[in-house]
């Protein structure tokens, strides 16, 4: 991306960008009814059907993902279908718990995954234990926003600027308009850039048929090249595909920025709306993805896996010769690259402030602080995070880089305690908690020993013994609450 | 944890329908190409091999199975109608919840 030969009309685009920001981040601050948790963080629970399904959809999707998808499409051929089936299952996965979630969330006033596992299970133990898991998880997630943000930046520049003072400068950004509007701001970030990708792609896509030749043109040749990305796959790629499908489906059902969208829904109909609005997305964008990947195989024939995942720059730099027309698509898509990674960041960022102050440091160091000082306090644990991320993103050999593979191993482990907390009334809390040690315990320890038992993930061998053991406990446990000891 | 058909005083969610999950089962299970030998180079319709155009109609599958099930099973009268899970915060005997 960095080397892309753009001129100062993409440095005009992403500076018009960030003004837009910063404009949405007054606006929200100007829309606030009150200086409460759940106008912050939650936007009133006012949150419409057009602004939630862009902002869902929005943060499904991330530009390092389309990255990243692209040139897996690439290294593996159509087997990466998997991807389309993983990004679904997502979807499919709110329908067990989201309608009964959405409900609760307001008769419980719920702002954080953690306060449902309070309220339902009234174990702090646990409802620690889950939010460091997921506070944990989307820290690594934003933390791979920043890494390709700053490459995007300079890639826009045209490579006058240095990736480093990119990143610095989209976070002061997003961490104001996150300041100033909370929720708003980020969920109208989202839509805004949900439909510049969505188009954005639209047009790549349809340039890269017209322009580089379509599937029907370089299947043939890939077949020539390298048969086995178009063969039947083989039976371990097979357990590979289930598993991711587990994987990212469960676990990314459980992001706790999606749940707080769920929170976050004017009604139980725009829900379901903006639900029926992502079934069909991951046939459009994943698919594209899919495709682009595939037709870049005999186009640029040999990459190696870094190299790989920098197909699409090569893609990009293709259509863009192709005339105006294409120089403005890959300026638009370009801008809309660094939108969708500054949404998913932002996204994050505000749900691990959300969760420190309300399941953190509300509830265990201050008892008596207010809705006002909360509130405050979490906006300042959005700066302090966002600058000690970006440092870290900034270090040029990353030592920690495995423990940034094990986002979904550990989020995953989250899942039995929604999944089953929703749906199974006797269900106890202390079985929940167990199956979670338990859950962490084997995810982490096989990823460490980098070990696949069966080729399945470490976190789905995890999420396996973490609902056995919390269904064997809680089917033969005692439940434990106030209600139930007040019946015996 | 078992799901029993709903009555029509009790709110409809897609998990109180066995069929919509059996038919996601189905779907993944014929998506996946575990039954189709390996390396077996099959012939292309538009630009996919066969084993890739059954995937990619499975996730159709999937994509229309999950629109009829927000949009068809999923009620808005479970807003107001909605069975309580217990709340360990609640003292009031008698609003035990059936057996789930």
């Amino acid at each position: 991306m960095d080397d892309l030969p753009l001129g100062p009309g993409a440095m005009i685009i992403l500076g018009l960008y960030a003004l837009s920001l910063i404009g949405v981040g007054l606006w929200g601050r100007l829309r606030r009814a009150e200086e409460s948790l759940e106008d912050h963080y939650l936007a009133g629970r006012s949150l419409g059907l057009s602004v939630l399904l862009l902002t869902l959809f929005a943060t499904q999707y991330s530009g390092n993902t389309l990255f990243g998808f692209t040139g897996k499409a690439y290294r593996i051929g159509f087997a990466w279908l998997m991807s389309v089936h993983a990004m679904m299952a997502m979807v499919v996965g709110y329908l067990v718990f989201a309608p009964r979630l959405q409900r609760l969330a307001r008769k419980w006033s719920l702002i954080t995954p953690g306060d449902f596992l309070l309220r339902r299970f009234g174990s702090h133990p646990l409802r620690i234990l889950a939010t460091l898991c997921m506070i944990y998880a989307l820290a690594n997630y934003t933390l791979a926003q920043l890494k390709v943000m700053g490459h995007a930046v300079t890639g826009l520049s045209g490579g006058r600027i240095d990736p480093l003072w990119g990143v610095v400068v989209l976070a002061v950004i997003m961490v104001l308009y996150e300041t100033l509007g909370g929720m708003r701001s980020v969920a109208w970030t989202d839509a805004v850039q949900g439909l510049l990708l969505f188009f954005g792609f639209g047009l790549l896509l349809y340039l890269a048929w017209t322009n580089l030749g379509g599937l029907p043109s370089a299947t043939p040749k890939i077949v020539e090249q390298a048969p086995d990305k178009v063969a039947v796959p083989s039976s371990s790629m097979c357990v590979y595909w289930l598993s991711m499908v587990v994987l990212v489906g469960i676990g990314g059902s459980v992001y706790p920025q999606a749940i707080q969208r769920i929170y976050a829904a004017k009604s139980g109909r725009t829900l379901r709306r903006s639900l029926a609005f992502m079934s069909v997305m991951p046939l459009v964008t994943t698919g594209a993805v899919l495709l682009l990947g595939l037709i870049a195989i005999p186009l640029y024939p040999g990459l190696d896996a870094t190299r790989s995942d920098q197909v699409l720059a090569l893609v990009l730099r293709d259509v863009m010769t192709t005339g105006a027309f294409g120089y403005w698509t890959v300026v638009v898509l370009l801008a809309a690259v660094v939108a969708a990674l500054m949404s998913t960041a932002d996204s994050a960022l505000l749900s691990i402030s959300s969760m420190v102050v309300r399941d953190l440091y509300g509830p265990y160091l201050r008892k008596d602080a207010s809705e006002a000082h909360l509130t405050s306090v979490g906006k300042i644990v959005s700066w302090v995070v966002i600058a000690l991320l970006v440092w870290i993103a900034s270090l040029e050999k990353l030592t920690l880089v495995r423990l940034l593979e094990i986002k979904f191993e550990v989020l995953i482990q989250v899942a039995p305690a929604l999944y089953l907390g929703t749906t199974w009334k006797k269900l106890d809390g202390r079985a929940v908690l167990s199956g979670m040690v338990v859950g962490l315990t084997i995810a982490l320890g096989l990823w460490a020993l980098e070990i696949k038992p069966l080729g399945f993930h470490p976190g789905v061998a995890g999420l396996a013994a973490n609902t056995l053991v919390t269904v064997l406990l809680g089917r033969f446990s005692a439940p434990s609450t106030p209600l139930a000891a007040a019946q015996r | 944890m078992k799901h029993s058909k709903p009555t029509s005083s009790q709110p409809r969610e897609p998990i109180d329908y066995p069929l919509l999950w059996i038919g996601y089962g189905l779907c993944l299970a014929v998506g996946i190409p575990w039954y189709r030998s390996a390396g077996t180079l099959d012939p292309v319709i538009a630009g996919f091999p066969v084993w890739a155009l059954v995937s990619a109609l499975s996730s159709v599958g999937i994509a229309v199975l999950t629109a009829v099930a927000v949009l068809r099973l999923w009620s808005d009268e479970a807003e107001a109608e909605a069975e309580p899970l217990p709340d360990p915060q609640d003292d009031h005997p008698g609003q035990e919840p059936e057996d789930g």
